[in-house]
């Protein structure tokens, strides 16, 4: 009986679509004044971890006052905040709670075994019944713990009521496509649901649904609402095979959810780490597309600002030790996990290039421009680019720790979700330290300075 | 990335893909490669009302140009 009831939360139909209403970044005409100083932060994943890591960083930017702005701190300027696994715990609760993180996070998440906790709920014989049925999973059970005991049951309603400012994009990985499915309201209208009414720890489960250690978190692919239709740039993307071969994947992807539902009445998602470790893909397709929310607030931004926190570790490997093969375990456990970390250190760069090629266009303009006015040109004026700001990216990762030997423990840290209180500590302490030391943060800190003794 | 300049007698903000881009006439916009629909906001005094593009191989200094008349 027990069995038969068993049921994941089922995401519910959305009725009526609204294309400007739900869990989305607010319209430009309504941040005007707040993306003049747009600040980006992307959360890695990497277990309790890089749950700490992140935290140190919030503390740090809470820590930092805003120049000119007497009684404000940089994290009052946070504007989105994208993340996978376990950078989504923090995410999720800053959203959710803002600075009231600063108060009881550490000992409602960091300094937990929530693994313990999870196998205690695993191996308890009331769950065993729900556990037999084919439609609830361990990661059900884990979704229920996070809902309760550490995101108080809110639903993604809550985090538009909270004024989605910060914007905290949650993001996890299809299965099927490879693609980062990130838990935003437009995402949600393609498979016809309504996000305000899913739970914000089951969204944080699917993002850390580790392979192998937890199971996939399941949506269903609801038939859309009449009124909906494709936003054009996936539309247009379409066409793009060939000219533009990753807009084209990108609007694949969406597009064929709502183009072919009787294919796919069901989607399943795992770790966002399996498609970006650290939480950056986002806020490069945001930049990217027309529709993005950073694409839209080029001509208003003045600076930029991109934080990368980076919890990636080189944990000792022995496979190399033995002549004997990996074993069947080795090489799933592998073939799953090896490609999480692969291309972080490229998606950094290609992040910091794509930036700095807008910010060189600019440059280009004004050079060729001096070059006329030097030689006369009859006063022509080459035309110049819509944006104009300046880019501050700083990326923060263990290989940046001066300490050597601090540097080797902070390396050697387990991915899990039960660090001991010294360890989450020093992670902490890390984080503070690894952005207040930053170079970058430093220019960053000068250049608002300047700013606001230049008006 | 690629550059579209958008022409037209008076300064408006270019809509692009349906999207309000708040970038303006007469400026360089920087863009993804690809099929894209322009057109501008304001009054519906130009023509035509859509432009459908396929942006590539442009350059700053060397945008493609996408110019509207006045009605």
């Amino acid at each position: 009986m027990l069995t038969a009831c068993a049921h994941y939360a089922e995401n519910v139909p959305l009725h009526t679509y609204q294309p400007d209403s739900g869990y989305m970044y607010p319209a430009p005409l309504e941040t005007q004044e707040q993306d003049k100083l747009f600040i980006a932060l992307a959360f890695s994943g990497g277990g309790t971890r890089a749950a700490a890591l992140s935290y140190g960083v919030l503390k740090e930017l809470n820590a930092t006052p805003l120049p000119g702005n007497p009684g404000f701190t940089l994290l009052d300027e946070v504007d989105l905040i994208s993340s996978v696994s376990g950078g989504s715990f923090t995410a999720a609760y800053y959203g959710l709670f803002h600075k009231e993180i600063f108060k009881d996070f550490e000992s409602r998440f960091l300094h937990r075994d929530i693994q313990g906790e999870l196998m205690r709920k695993l191996y308890n014989p009331v769950n065993w019944f729900k556990l037999a049925s084919p439609y609830y999973s361990r990661i059900d059970l884990a979704q229920e713990l996070y809902d309760k005991t550490v995101f108080n049951s809110a639903v993604f309603e809550n985090l538009v009521q909270e004024g989605r400012h910060p914007f905290i994009a949650l993001n996890a990985t299809n299965m099927t496509t490879g693609a980062q499915f990130t838990f935003t309201q437009p995402q949600f209208d393609i498979v016809g649901s309504d996000l305000g009414q899913f739970t914000v720890g089951r969204a944080v489960a699917a993002s850390s649904a580790f392979p192998f250690l937890l199971s996939p978190v399941s949506l269903l692919n609801h038939p859309s609402p009449d009124q909906y239709a494709l936003p054009l740039d996936v539309v247009n993307g379409l066409k793009d095979f060939g000219i533009n071969n990753r807009r084209y994947f990108w609007a694949l992807n969406r597009a064929e959810y709502q183009n072919n539902k009787a294919g796919h009445p069901y989607i399943h998602l795992m770790d966002g780490g399996l498609s970006d470790n650290l939480g950056l893909r986002y806020i490069i397709d945001e930049y990217e597309c027309a529709s993005g929310l950073l694409f839209q607030r080029k001509a208003a931004m003045q600076h930029l600002v991109v934080i990368v926190v980076n919890a990636k570790t080189q944990p000792l490997e022995s496979l190399d030790r033995h002549e004997k093969p990996p074993g069947l375990m080795d090489v799933a456990y592998k073939t799953a996990t090896v490609s999480m970390d692969n291309y972080s250190f490229e998606t950094v760069q290609a992040a910091k290039e794509l930036l700095s090629n807008s910010i060189k266009a600019g440059q280009n303009v004004a050079a060729c421009q001096k070059i006329l006015d030097t030689h006369g040109s009859d006063g022509y004026r080459i035309p110049e680019t819509g944006h104009n700001f300046d880019v501050h990216f700083i990326e923060l990762n263990f290989l940046q720790v001066k300490d050597a030997a601090l540097r080797k423990k902070l390396l050697a840290l387990p991915t899990n979700f039960s660090l001991k209180p010294k360890e989450v500590q020093l992670l902490i302490d890390t984080g503070k330290s690894l952005l207040g030391e930053s170079h970058e943060f430093e220019d960053l800190l000068q250049t608002l300075s300047q700013n606001h003794e230049g008006k | 990335m690629e550059y579209l300049l958008v022409v037209f007698a008076d300064k408006r903000r270019v809509i692009i893909d349906e999207v309000d881009t708040g970038q303006h006439t007469d400026e360089v916009i920087e863009l993804e490669a690809g099929h894209h629909d322009i057109t501008l906001s304001g009054p519906k005094d130009f023509m035509p009302e859509i432009k459908s593009v396929v942006l590539q191989n442009s350059t700053v200094l060397n945008p493609l140009e996408v110019g509207f008349a006045k009605k």
